[in-house]
């Protein structure tokens, strides 16, 4: 297993080089010109040059592609042009606040979506099976920035109960969470009914009713277990795009995230935080890509055997 | 075999079900009442014992919460350079002159007493004696000195250093200026916060250290820099040794709202006291509001207008650029793209700059005119034309105006829309457009800081003339109303260059707009400035 973790790890290094090369073209392809955004429109000529050759903009691509890969895999990231602060260190300042939102809103809709997704699953048809569907299926069609404004129009203005601005105190977080889990949470209320329906069909469900185990333990130890493959999909690639940082309710709610500081280095055109922030992306994206693997192994213990190799497989037999 | 491995998988379960408990644990927290309830802004009343100043109660408040759509680049004067920065840098450092906007007139900061050498070459500065830095030095000629020479080799203040030879101490309390050409508004330079005053000491110890001294300036201005959490939140403690006298509020918080919907909500229910970056659509919404009050001046630095590429392209023909002239109206385009709120501005000049002639006639739009200059131009059945735009709105929607007054003489407009720092090289720094709609800020209060970066033959590259436009006696014209001091000549050689613009058109000025300082009506004693130089060393805040 270890041994599996490792080559993974070391299959992450290619993906982000090759994620940092499409995003240096990308760069290098759209107009836009950094000095001109750093001295203004109307800067002489001769003080551009300086600074371009200051910042060595004037070196070839390929020259600054690698110089950029050697000091990226030394730890420096380069520092912004727009505040001069090392990318590295702008990236840790904004990293908590995207990792707090991303997590908090992953639980709550882990807690929130997972019991009424089964819920609806055992009373399918029911009352709540079609409230829980109708409301699921609102809150999915609802942009998560339209919820966000909702939200603050009548929590922080009308009613005046909470605060809108920022991520400060524990109060702070309330809004920004909902609205941040409330799309996550229908999608694996969903997800779980639509996995589970399908499970609590299957023979092995009817023999293990058979044999009188309650219908509690039938649920969550036989059902749930082979229904939560696809539900740890979703959680995963949910995270793994939360912790990307949500632009839009990063902008609504004005929490200093990364979200808000690849937006802002993109229209400043910005390079080195975007690529910073970028390939922080990147790596969490791997990161959880791999812990979602690895928690199949535990939900289906058959994936394990893929991680062990076939001579110790028979070795152990 | 199997069985320990059911197990462990059991532990594992285990194990992520509690970090599950655990995290549901602290996402409860959440709903549960902050302790220190961290919003100053509903302090209760109680306090007592606060003197009244008239009739008003002053607030126990002691902190003014500000807010601003962006983040200011850098707090180190010689590294400012936009709009947005200087907003912060007039918190934490003083130029030499301040300018009065009420008055009009310059009012002694850092410099005491200033005069003029007959040829205007040279200035000669007293300076303030006693004034304190943040950290408690005091401030010498030698720290002037060091500040301004330092300002103007810096690149960022390229389009206001040209005229500046260097700054030298002559005594241990006055210091000159050396020109390298009479400049009329010289001293207007020595208001931009660009050249505000910094420790010499605190640069040479942070640049030793190879740490950023625009993160931790040391200024002499009314308040002092605590805490930048970048992206976030910037926080000011007064300075106590304030030369003008200890400010009255004692914390002045920003926070960075890049949302200008959220600006106007955070505006609104009083969670902070001001907003800069309201957008348009919130102006009316806002104004009515009973918690706010709003500040309007006529008098603006921006000008809105069309840039025409008079070297390429369909615009090269002067008759062409004359049928936009007739074609347009511009009180619709102020209408369409500022509310209304602003003046329609005949020459090339904002309004609250100096140059700025109320009497000067542009065209007025006539249709039947337009058509004969379009025909004139050799198109009588109209032309395609593409307007390469900033894709935002500040600049789309008097555009889309434009268009549609353009449509009924047949010049039929289609937008090019690109993102700011893509406009900004392709039409000012590469010149690939035939023409724009942009608006130009002055940088120096004077019409003819506009007149030579936006038309002059000397300014065209670098993404100055981009309209191309090139006429010696209209170069020679800009160059006179430098050296001439008298303010009554100078009119008058603005009142030509004026005229030039209007007979050749290589741009058509629309619009001065006035963006409406909104703000919570309990703030008092700031002073305006609409290029949001607002000092607010005296604001205070005052009960219901």
């Amino acid at each position: 297993m270890l041994k599996y973790i490792g080559k993974r790890l070391l299959m992450m290094i290619p993906v982000i080089i090759g994620v940092i090369f499409i995003i240096f073209t990308i760069m290098e392809l759209t107009p836009g010109d950094p000095v001109m955004m750093i001295l203004g429109e109307g800067a002489p000529m001769e003080a551009q040059e300086a600074l371009r050759e200051e910042m060595g903009l004037n070196n070839p691509f390929l020259v600054r592609f690698a110089q950029y890969v050697i000091g990226a895999f030394q730890g420096d990231l380069g520092t912004s042009y727009t505040s001069n602060l090392p990318v590295f260190d702008e990236i840790m300042s904004r990293m908590p606040y995207t990792l707090s939102l991303a997590t908090f809103s992953i639980c709550v809709a882990v807690i929130v979506g997972l019991p009424i997704g089964i819920l609806s699953a055992i009373k399918q048809y029911s009352l709540t099976d079609n409230m829980t569907l109708a409301i699921s299926l609102t809150i999915t069609s609802m942009p998560a920035f339209f919820l966000a404004m909702l939200l603050m129009m009548i929590f922080c203005i009308k009613l005046g109960w909470l605060p809108m601005m920022g991520l400060s105190s524990p109060k702070h977080y309330i809004l920004p969470v909902i609205a941040s889990a409330s799309s996550t949470t229908a999608a694996l209320l969903r997800m779980t009914r639509t996995t589970m329906l399908e499970v609590i069909r299957q023979d092995y469900i009817r023999t293990a009713k058979a044999k009188g185990a309650t219908p509690r333990g039938v649920t969550y130890g036989h059902a749930l277990r082979n229904a939560l493959l696809p539900v740890v999909t979703v959680i995963g690639t949910n995270f793994g795009f939360a912790l990307g940082g949500s632009i839009v309710l990063e902008q609504v709610f004005t929490i200093p995230g990364l979200g808000q500081l690849m937006i802002n280095a993109i229209r400043q055109k910005d390079t080195p935080i975007v690529m910073g922030a970028v390939m922080t992306t990147a790596i969490f994206a791997s990161l959880i890509n791999l812990l979602v693997d690895i928690i199949y192994t535990y939900i289906d213990p058959r994936l394990a055997s893929q991680f062990t190799s076939v001579k110790r497989q028979v070795k152990k037999a | 075999m199997k069985k320990s491995m059911k197990n462990s998988m059991k532990k594992m379960l285990a194990i992520l079900l509690t970090a599950a408990m655990a995290a549901a644990a602290t996402g409860c927290g959440g709903s549960a009442p902050a302790p220190s309830g961290g919003n100053s802004a509903e302090a209760p009343a109680g306090g007592g014992g606060q003197e009244a100043a008239g009739e008003e109660k002053l607030s126990s408040r002691d902190t003014l919460n500000m807010s601003c759509k962006s983040e200011p680049t850098s707090l180190d004067p010689s590294q400012t350079k936009d709009l947005v920065t200087w907003m912060f840098m007039y918190n934490v450092s003083d130029p030499l002159l301040y300018f009065n906007w009420e008055t009009q007139e310059y009012e002694p900061a850092i410099a005491t007493e200033w005069s003029a050498s007959d040829d205007g070459l040279e200035y000669t500065f007293t300076i303030r004696e006693g004034v304190k830095f943040h950290n408690g030095d005091t401030m010498t000629v030698d720290d002037v000195v060091f500040s301004l020479n330092r300002a103007i080799a810096s690149s960022f203040t390229a389009q206001t250093n040209g005229c500046i030879d260097k700054f030298e101490k002559i005594d241990d309390t006055h210091m000159k200026a050396v020109l390298k050409y009479a400049y009329a508004p010289f001293l207007e330079i020595m208001t931009n916060p660009s050249y505000s005053i910094v420790s010499q000491k605190a640069v040479e110890e942070c640049e030793a250290a190879g740490r950023d001294f625009g993160r931790e300036p040391v200024g002499v201005g009314a308040y002092k820099l605590t805490k930048w959490q970048s992206g976030n939140r910037l926080e000011f403690e007064r300075n106590e040794d304030y030369y003008r006298g200890v400010p009255k509020m004692k914390y002045i918080n920003w926070t960075i709202i890049t949302d200008a919907s959220a600006g106007a909500m955070a505006l609104e229910s009083g969670e902070v006291d001001y907003y800069y970056g309201l957008a348009k659509a919130d102006f009316d919404h806002l104004m009515a509001l009973p918690n706010l009050t709003t500040v309007i001046d006529d008098r603006a630095f921006g000008l809105y207008d069309i840039t025409f590429n008079t070297t390429d392209g369909p615009f090269t023909d002067v008759n062409l650029r004359k049928a936009v002239a007739y074609a347009i109206n511009r009180d619709e385009i102020l209408l369409g793209g500022a509310n209304g709120l602003g003046v329609v501005n005949n020459c090339w000049c904002a309004t609250g700059a100096t140059g700025y002639l109320p009497d000067f006639e542009w065209y007025e739009q006539d249709l039947d005119k337009a058509k004969e200059c379009l025909a004139a131009a050799g198109y009588p059945d109209g032309i395609d034309v593409v307007f390469t735009q900033d894709s935002s709105d500040t600049y789309m929607a008097p555009a889309e105006v434009m268009q549609a007054q353009l449509a009924k003489v047949g010049i039929n407009v289609t937008f090019e829309k690109l993102q700011r720092s893509v406009w900004i090289d392709t039409v000012s720094g590469n010149r690939q457009f035939v023409a724009s709609l942009r608006m130009t800020n002055h940088v120096i209060n004077d019409a003819e800081y506009m007149l030579r970066r936006r038309l002059s033959t000397e300014m065209l590259g670098g993404g100055n003339n981009y309209a191309g436009y090139q006429n010696p006696e209209f170069d020679k014209l800009v160059d006179e109303s430098v050296t001439e001091l008298d303010p009554a000549k100078r009119t008058e050689i603005f009142r030509k260059c004026y005229e030039m613009i209007k007979e050749d058109v290589p741009a058509i000025p629309l619009y001065s707009d006035t963006r409406p300082i909104i703000i919570n009506k309990n703030v008092k004693g700031w002073t305006f400035h609409p290029l949001e130089r607002n000092v607010w060393a005296n604001a205070y805040l005052v009960e219901e």
